[in-house]
């Protein structure tokens, strides 16, 4: 990188003021620390060395399938490893024998992945808690299920016939009971306690518990409401709207029982098996049940749906604890003192909090998100580019080249893998290791060109190229390059190192460790899921494969509030029209005046009105008094003198104030009434008696 | 008279009135009760629903006498209940009985005569006689007044005092008919049905008068439990502290209630009691003799909201809900 580019995203960080301390890298060989005060270093903290083959053995001490399984399934590009494995290895001790069944796995789920396709590490799983209560609900929503068709079941082959009508014996009802029978809801125990009464003697309590049974069981069954206004005409008419079949039935037993409380009928034992007969069969019946069970049913049903639909991605699972896997090398980082960490946010939000970056080969890499490793390195990050056909940015100086598809290459691909040698140079960096892995790709430094490049633009020349880090014979499998500012770049030809049966084979797992040791614990892994950030909530769940669990769980909150009949919303009247009437207004006045109490002072304004209107009419504006008005009205109207006058006198204002007896909230409250009365007699006065018309109402 | 044939007769009533007045069934089953329990009916609601046709059938069905006053604003007392005419000839008052004097009266718009003539049938309504000039003439029996009326926002009416209304036994609201009932009615119609001229219908007399009596009489056997009688009376009762009603039914609606109440179980083939007869029966005895608040009244609530609301209060007895 030049320098020119490096000051810029100098300048840049430092404008987001995301200048930290700086630390220093650790001493084994890694990245150089930086020089300028300027950047924001990445925090890299240095942690000791384990040893690594007693971890590689701590690891395949768990129950790694492919180890012990002699017919585990392999397919072509896991078969290569084969002839790289030690013999009788105690790790792994049935990988040989599935070894030598040869290729028996094409297409295994992700297993079956092209030599090109990207993979990534699994989002880590729901923890085991978390997944055995989901199961655990799931179990007891198909109990429910299965008790309730069981309830249902048994409740249809209830028996009709007289054996119903048993009568067991009991002692007598004592009070307790008595107090109790107010709120047994239970129809078992309410049939029970009717034949016990009966056995008792006490017929007319058995014919209340028996009745009592019914409406509970029909109250259950969400035909009827009990509730304490309702009569048994209410619940007769429940079922005749929701089983009109049975409804002359019930009417039978409302009959019988009505007799007994309200007609004075003798509640006999032949009238109580009647009434038992008849409610025992009607307890048989389907009734409307089926809708209540139906929602029940569905209820049930979408919540079985909803746990079973939690995407726990099997598939990728399996290719995870699979040879080509990566479930055993996060384990192996993380006991080495690691934080190996997916990535899932995009790489253009890289920050400081990253020490280092491996870039799987299914990681993609857009133009921002190169940008920010740029700044990110400058920063004294760390990036390991683990193959992949990624066009590598010129700053990184190297490039991967297939070498089978590239016939064109300087370096002829090998027939036969290659040890990996640590050139001599390096001996620093890594340690001398005896590590093998397949593969026919290589690394290809292509610094002198980009360099001579960069230095006709920006007349930049002080950058170290990449140097060689690891051998494949004589192809390069890994360069790195460091940059002054702190940070480097890793470039590998290939992910091979990094799968599960990689472990098992010389000292790869060693090499793999010392490879990302210099970039700090802070490791995160780029893969498929990194920045698939959804634009909006629609993409988001499509691609969360949370649609199918919203649409049921919409699914059963729809239900639940039919099932339950609550309103979605609260209701409210509908909306009135823009436009009133003027007589709305005039009532929208009153019922202000109402609320103030105040229609004595309407009165008294309407009364002075009124008055001057009715001289003005009747012509009597020579200082005629009261009496001359009423007079007239009087026989205009027809009404009585007395009436007429009363009411005029009594819309006139009053000359003194309220009394503390007219002050009561009562008498006030008779009082409005009296008001509101005179104010329409002296209207219809008004409008009868001087204008003439029909007669006037009082 | 046993509840079968109390029944059958009831059936029967209805079906013949049935032939004439189409729908307004609940109007016509209320009115067939407040016959039997000895009570009158006013009728209310917009002209052209049949209310005077209702009467009409039901005068000639039940085989009574009947009389029409139609209420005017110039109608005067003695036009309504008669009065001692000089004769000449004689030299002596001779009373000329007027239109009150039969089994069924129709006061036709009672509410457009002034309220000194509409109380004129107070004593008629209550004691069942007239008394003019200190001498008091009974009514021939059965008598039973129904009076129908605008609704009182129609210009030119004079409300019922509530005395008046609370000799009413219902006041039932006559509502327009349902599209399929309207649409027979015009079918009736093009039938040649003629409101006035009943006697081409052919409508068969279902009682007499003696046997409507002995019926009346037999209302009053049917068996009214003590918890049935609690709950007419804690219906009433409630009344009296509503929030919305400036007064209260008075004991009279009670009575009212109960009557009715046993009325409607002999329609319903029983001889006793139950509560759906009081609950069904409520808002129509109960309405007439509540007054709204003020406030109430403004804001749009209606007695018919009180008492429904008195209703869902009032537990009913012998329920099993806690």
């Amino acid at each position: 990188m030049t320098r020119a580019v490096f000051a810029l995203v100098l300048a840049l960080a430092a404008a987001r003021g995301t200048a930290v301390a700086a630390t220093a890298t650790d001493g084994a060989g890694g990245a150089p620390a930086s020089a300028s005060p300027t950047p924001t270093p990445v925090q890299t903290d240095s942690f000791p060395r384990k040893n690594v083959p007693a971890l590689v053995k701590e690891v395949f001490a768990r129950d790694v399938s492919f180890c012990h399984d002699p017919k585990y399934p392999l397919t072509p590009d896991e078969v290569k490893w084969c002839a790289l494995l030690p013999k009788n290895d105690a790790r792994c001790p049935e990988l040989a024998r599935a070894c030598s069944r040869g290729a028996t796995a094409e297409l295994v789920g992700q297993r079956a992945r092209r030599a090109d396709q990207g993979t990534s590490l699994s989002v880590p799983m729901a923890p085991l808690p978390i997944r055995a209560l989901l199961w655990i609900m799931l179990a007891l929503v198909v109990a429910f299920v299965v008790y309730a068709i069981g309830k249902q079941a048994l409740a249809q082959r209830a028996p009709d016939n007289e054996e119903a009508i048993e009568i067991a014996t009991a002692a007598p009802e004592d009070p307790a009971a008595a107090i109790a029978r107010q709120i047994e809801t239970d129809v078992q125990r309410l049939l029970e306690r009717a034949r016990a009464a009966a056995a008792a003697g006490n017929y007319v309590a058995a014919v209340d518990d028996a009745y009592a049974a019914l409406l509970r069981k029909l109250e259950g069954a969400g035909v009827i409401t009990v509730e304490s206004h309702r009569t048994n005409g209410d619940h007769v008419r429940d079922v005749g709207r929701q089983a009109p079949a049975l409804r002359p039935r019930m009417q039978a037993v409302v009959h019988n029982v009505e007799e007994v409380q309200f007609g004075g009928g003798a509640a006999t034992e032949s009238r109580f098996r009647s009434v038992l007969f008849d409610v025992t069969g009607l307890l048989g019946e389907k009734l409307a049940a089926w809708l209540p069970f139906a929602v029940k049913l569905a209820l049930g049903l979408g919540l079985a749906g909803l746990v079973a639909s939690c995407h726990f991605d099997r598939d990728r699972e399996r290719w995870e604890r699979s040879t080509s896997g990566r479930n055993l090398v996060v384990d192996l980082l993380q006991r080495y003192g690691f934080t190996p960490r997916e990535r899932l946010a995009p790489l253009s939000k890289l920050d400081q909090t990253v020490s280092s970056l491996l870039l799987l080969p299914g990681a993609s890499v857009d133009e921002d998100g190169w940008q920010s490793i740029a700044t990110w390195v400058a920063e004294g990050g760390t990036l390991f580019v683990a193959g992949g056909n990624h066009t590598l940015p010129t700053w990184i100086g190297a490039t991967v080249v297939n070498d089978a598809a590239a016939a064109a290459t300087s370096v002829s691909p090998s027939t036969s893998p290659s040890p990996l040698t640590v050139p001599s140079d390096q001996a620093n960096r890594l340690p001398k290791v005896s590590a093998i892995v397949p593969g026919d790709r290589h690394v290809q430094i292509t610094h002198a060109a980009s360099n001579a490049q960069q230095v006709n633009e920006a007349g930049d020349e002080g950058d170290e190229p990449p140097v060689p880090l690891l051998f494949r014979g004589k192809a390069l499998y890994a360069v790195e390059r460091s940059y002054e500012d702190g940070g480097s770049a890793v470039v590998l030809a290939d992910d091979h190192l990094l799968s599960n049966v990689s472990l098992l084979v010389g000292d790869n797992a060693l090499l793999l460790v010392e490879l990302l040791r210099p970039g700090g614990q802070k490791l995160e892994i780029a893969g498929e899921l990194t920045g698939l950030v959804a634009k909006n909530p629609i993409t988001s769940v499509q691609r969360s494969r949370l649609a199918p669990a919203l649409l049921q769980l919409s699914l059963l909150i729809l239900l639940f509030f039919v099932f339950k009949g609550a309103h979605f919303g609260r209701p409210v009247d509908p909306t009135a029209g823009t436009r009133r009437a003027f007589a709305e207004h005039a009532r929208a006045i009153g019922l202000q005046y109402g609320r103030k109490r105040a229609g004595r002072h309407a009165l008294e304004i309407y009364g002075s009105y009124a008055l001057e209107r009715m001289r003005e009419r009747l012509n009597l504006s020579g200082g005629k008094g009261l009496l001359a008005v009423a007079e007239e009205v009087a026989t205009r109207t027809g009404r009585p003198l007395g009436d007429v006058m009363r009411v005029l006198v009594e819309s006139r204002p009053s000359n003194h104030p309220p009394s503390d007896l007219e002050r009561d909230a009562a008498i006030q409250e008779a009082n409005a009434a009296k008001d509101l009365a005179t104010l329409r007699d002296l209207a219809t006065l008004l409008q009868h008696g001087t204008l003439g018309g029909s007669q006037p109402p009082r | 008279m046993n509840v079968s044939d109390l029944k059958g007769k009831l059936d029967r009533i209805r079906a013949e009135i049935g032939r004439a007045v189409i729908g307004q069934e609940d109007v016509v089953e209320h009115t067939l009760i407040a016959v039997l329990a000895r009570g009158h009916v006013l009728l209310e609601g917009a002209p052209g629903l049949g209310k005077t046709l209702l009467v009409r059938t039901l005068g000639r069905v039940l085989g009574c006498e009947s009389k029409r006053i139609q209420f005017t604003p110039d109608l005067m007392p003695s036009d309504v209940t008669g009065g001692n005419v000089f004769n000449q000839q004689r030299g002596a008052f001779d009373f000329l009985r007027g239109p009150v004097f039969t089994q069924l009266l129709l006061a036709d718009e009672i509410n457009r005569a002034p309220a000194k003539t509409q109380s004129s049938l107070l004593e008629a309504m209550q004691e069942r006689s007239v008394t003019i000039d200190g001498t008091t003439r009974p009514l021939p029996e059965p008598f039973f007044v129904i009076a129908t009326q605008n609704p009182i926002e129609s210009q030119g009416t004079y409300p019922l005092p509530e005395a008046q209304l609370d000799r009413f036994l219902f006041k039932l609201d006559v509502r327009h008919p349902t599209t399929a009932n309207e649409k027979a009615i015009l079918a009736s119609h093009l039938a040649g049905f003629d409101a006035s001229a009943l006697d081409r219908m052919g409508l068969q007399r279902v009682t007499t008068p003696e046997e409507l009596v002995a019926m009346q009489t037999a209302i009053r056997g049917v068996r009214v439990d003590d918890s049935v009688l609690e709950y007419i009376a804690d219906i009433v009762g409630r009344t009296r502290s509503h929030r919305s009603l400036y007064f209260g039914a008075s004991p009279r609606a009670s009575i009212a209630l109960l009557a009715g109440a046993q009325a409607h179980a002999i329609a319903a083939g029983r001889n006793y009691v139950i509560p759906d007869d009081v609950k069904a029966l409520a808002p129509a005895a109960i309405r007439h003799r509540v007054g709204l608040q003020p406030d109430a009244e403004i804001e749009g609530v209606s007695a018919d909201d009180c008492v429904a609301e008195i209703l869902r209060e009032v537990r009913v007895p012998e329920t099993i809900a806690a």
